[in-house]
């Protein structure tokens, strides 16, 4: 059996346990732990794939706010049902990154960061301290309804929110990986990798870095909405600068290479920041930590584990022999 | 009608003016060298026809149309192609991938078809690739498709660098000093495939430091100073010239 039927086989157990805890378990914490792990890997998947182009994004957060504030002003504003506001919350969060993008895609490295995390500080200002009978001030908008029910299928419990989301992600992964593979991934790489040249080659390199802004925002938003119905109320806190960090951390720990990365990057995060919880209030510090260790020490992430393990044995190996004169 | 006209090109970095009025023509078929001492403003004229700059006066027309200030890959469309002075390839990308990314402006391929890989998508995968092996084995390096750009030693990567090109099927070709830092044996390969380029139709101009390369390639030779074209001509007159040999060449030792 070879590595691409192992690693197919693998994602289909994965698959299938996780299709099927709702069923197995009881404990409504563990469910609503997945969902929310579910929920991240689309934050992170969409971040992922603005970050193929060399520049990370410090707005996502906000991006995601603009879904959920969009959604939830959608159904209880102008009585949208909540499957025509969900694509339309993406619909937004694309408008509000063609917006953005514009000006800030033509920059780079610290700038591209700087105007990104001045745009996301702007809209979680103005969604807490303007239009407050809109917008709901600081404590938000609640008693945000459920999706309306899609045949016999309500959505009350956790249950059905949870195989929404699984199905939502499954998508993500699915939208994500084939632009990974195609010509468009390739593209997405070169401009990453020496955008000059790309440009030079006849590569519309500002298309291209918009398409993939908008692609990552598009996702954020119909995440933040799918949020705002699961948890029924929204604030501006819970889309905060912290929170974009946390999805920076989740794809930079777990590494951008695949899609793998972010994936791993948020189970494992996730899961440290559990551990850490127990303890006490430090689940952001756990974020921080992990982000400059990542940068001193894997700087391709957990991904790029094989390989220094591999580089680390090789080097250990290579001490046991007396070296010999090359000749 | 020359190919390219370049007419009164000034080009200024805030106080620093790089390129002062500079004429020049390139005719359907030469080889043109453009010499001329460091910081002449050579590569500045490539950046500034190229797309990188936007000159601040004058005008480039390629082939009756007008190009002036156009983005990079606009020129690329209409037929420039360029490499640069440093090796400039995507270093952590396979020599195919590097190959595939220039196969882009001529494949025909849209964003759709990109993500759905469509039938005309595969056919024109598989078509591309095709291509590249062809130009890989015009260049003989056929057999190392899958090599990291990185991994290859400096000579083979300036030969990759025209490779990757030649990949958008240019009409006119600018070659930024190809012929840099190489060892005799390389050298000797990138003259004769440069040859075999011109050969094969495309317009080729570029800048040297080399007088073997520049004198043993070009039909006609322009000479840059100070960001002023101070000398236009054959070869000969080049040499014969009295600005030139005093501002680049240097004074010719008893024969």
């Amino acid at each position: 059996m070879n590595r691409g039927m192992l690693a197919k086989l693998i994602g289909l157990l994965v698959l299938t346990v996780v299709f099927c805890v709702p069923v197995f378990t009881t404990d409504l914490y563990y469910v609503h732990t997945l969902i929310m792990v579910m929920y991240y890997i689309i934050l992170a998947l969409s971040l992922r794939v603005i970050m193929r182009i060399g520049d990370v994004s410090f707005a996502h957060a906000a991006f995601a706010a603009i879904g959920a504030y969009g959604s939830a002003l959608f159904v209880m504003k102008v009585n949208m049902p909540f499957w025509a506001a969900f694509p339309l919350a993406g619909v937004l969060a694309v408008l509000m990154a063609i917006i953005i993008g514009f000006p800030s895609l033509r920059l780079r490295g610290a700038y591209f960061f700087l105007v990104t995390f001045a745009f996301g500080q702007i809209i979680v200002i103005v969604l807490g301290g303007y239009w407050e009978n809109v917008f709901g001030g600081f404590t938000g908008l609640v008693g945000i309804p459920a999706p309306e029910a899609i045949g016999p299928w309500q959505f009350i419990g956790k249950t059905p929110y949870y195989y929404f989301i699984l199905a939502l992600t499954l998508i993500t992964i699915l939208v994500m990986w084939r632009i990974d593979r195609s010509r468009i991934g390739l593209i997405l790489k070169s401009i990453a990798e020496r955008d000059v040249l790309a440009h030079s080659l006849g590569i519309n390199i500002m298309r291209y870095r918009m398409l993939a802004f908008v692609v990552g925002c598009f996702f954020a938003g119909i995440a933040g909405s799918f949020y705002a119905h699961y948890v029924h109320m929204v604030s501006p806190e819970g889309f905060s600068f912290m929170h974009s960090i946390q999805i920076v951390a989740f794809c930079v720990v777990g590494g951008t290479a695949s899609v793998a990365g972010p994936i791993i990057g948020v189970g494992s995060l996730t899961a440290l920041s559990e551990i850490v919880r127990a303890q006490g209030p430090y689940e952001f510090i756990v974020y921080g930590i992990s982000l400059v260790v990542v940068f001193m020490f894997l700087p391709e992430g957990l991904l790029g584990l094989p390989k220094r393990m591999s580089g680390v044995v090789e080097k250990l190996s290579s001490l046991k022999r007396p070296t010999r004169l090359s000749v | 009608m020359p190919l390219l006209e370049i007419r009164k090109i000034t080009k200024d970095f805030g106080g620093l003016r790089a390129l002062d009025g500079v004429d020049l023509d390139v005719h359907q078929g030469e080889i043109l060298g453009v010499i001329g001492p460091n910081g002449a403003g050579k590569t500045t004229l490539f950046n500034v026809i190229s797309g990188i700059y936007k000159p601040q006066s004058g005008s480039i027309t390629f082939d009756g149309e007008p190009i002036t200030g156009l983005k990079p890959h606009k020129i690329a469309e209409s037929g420039i192609s360029r490499t640069f002075q440093a090796t400039t390839l995507f270093d952590n990308m396979t020599l195919k991938e590097n190959m595939l990314v220039g196969s882009n402006l001529r494949s025909g391929l849209r964003l759709w078809d990109m993500f759905l890989n469509t039938p005309k998508a595969r056919k024109t995968e598989a078509e591309l690739r095709s291509q590249i092996t062809d130009t890989l084995r015009f260049v003989g390096m056929n057999d190392f498709q899958d090599k990291n750009a990185c991994d290859f030693s400096y000579g083979y990567q300036r030969t990759i660098g025209l490779a990757v090109a030649l990949t958008t099927k240019p009409r006119l070709l600018l070659l930024d000093e190809p012929a840099c830092a190489l060892n005799p044996d390389r050298l000797l390969e990138v003259l004769n495939l440069i040859r075999r380029i011109h050969e094969s139709g495309i317009t080729v101009v570029l800048i040297e430091h080399n007088m073997r390369v520049i004198f043993g390639l070009c039909h006609r030779i322009a000479v840059i100073s100070y960001g002023v074209k101070i000398a236009e001509g054959t070869p000969q007159e080049i040499r014969d010239n009295e600005d030139v040999v005093q501002a680049y060449l240097g004074k010719r030792s008893a024969p």
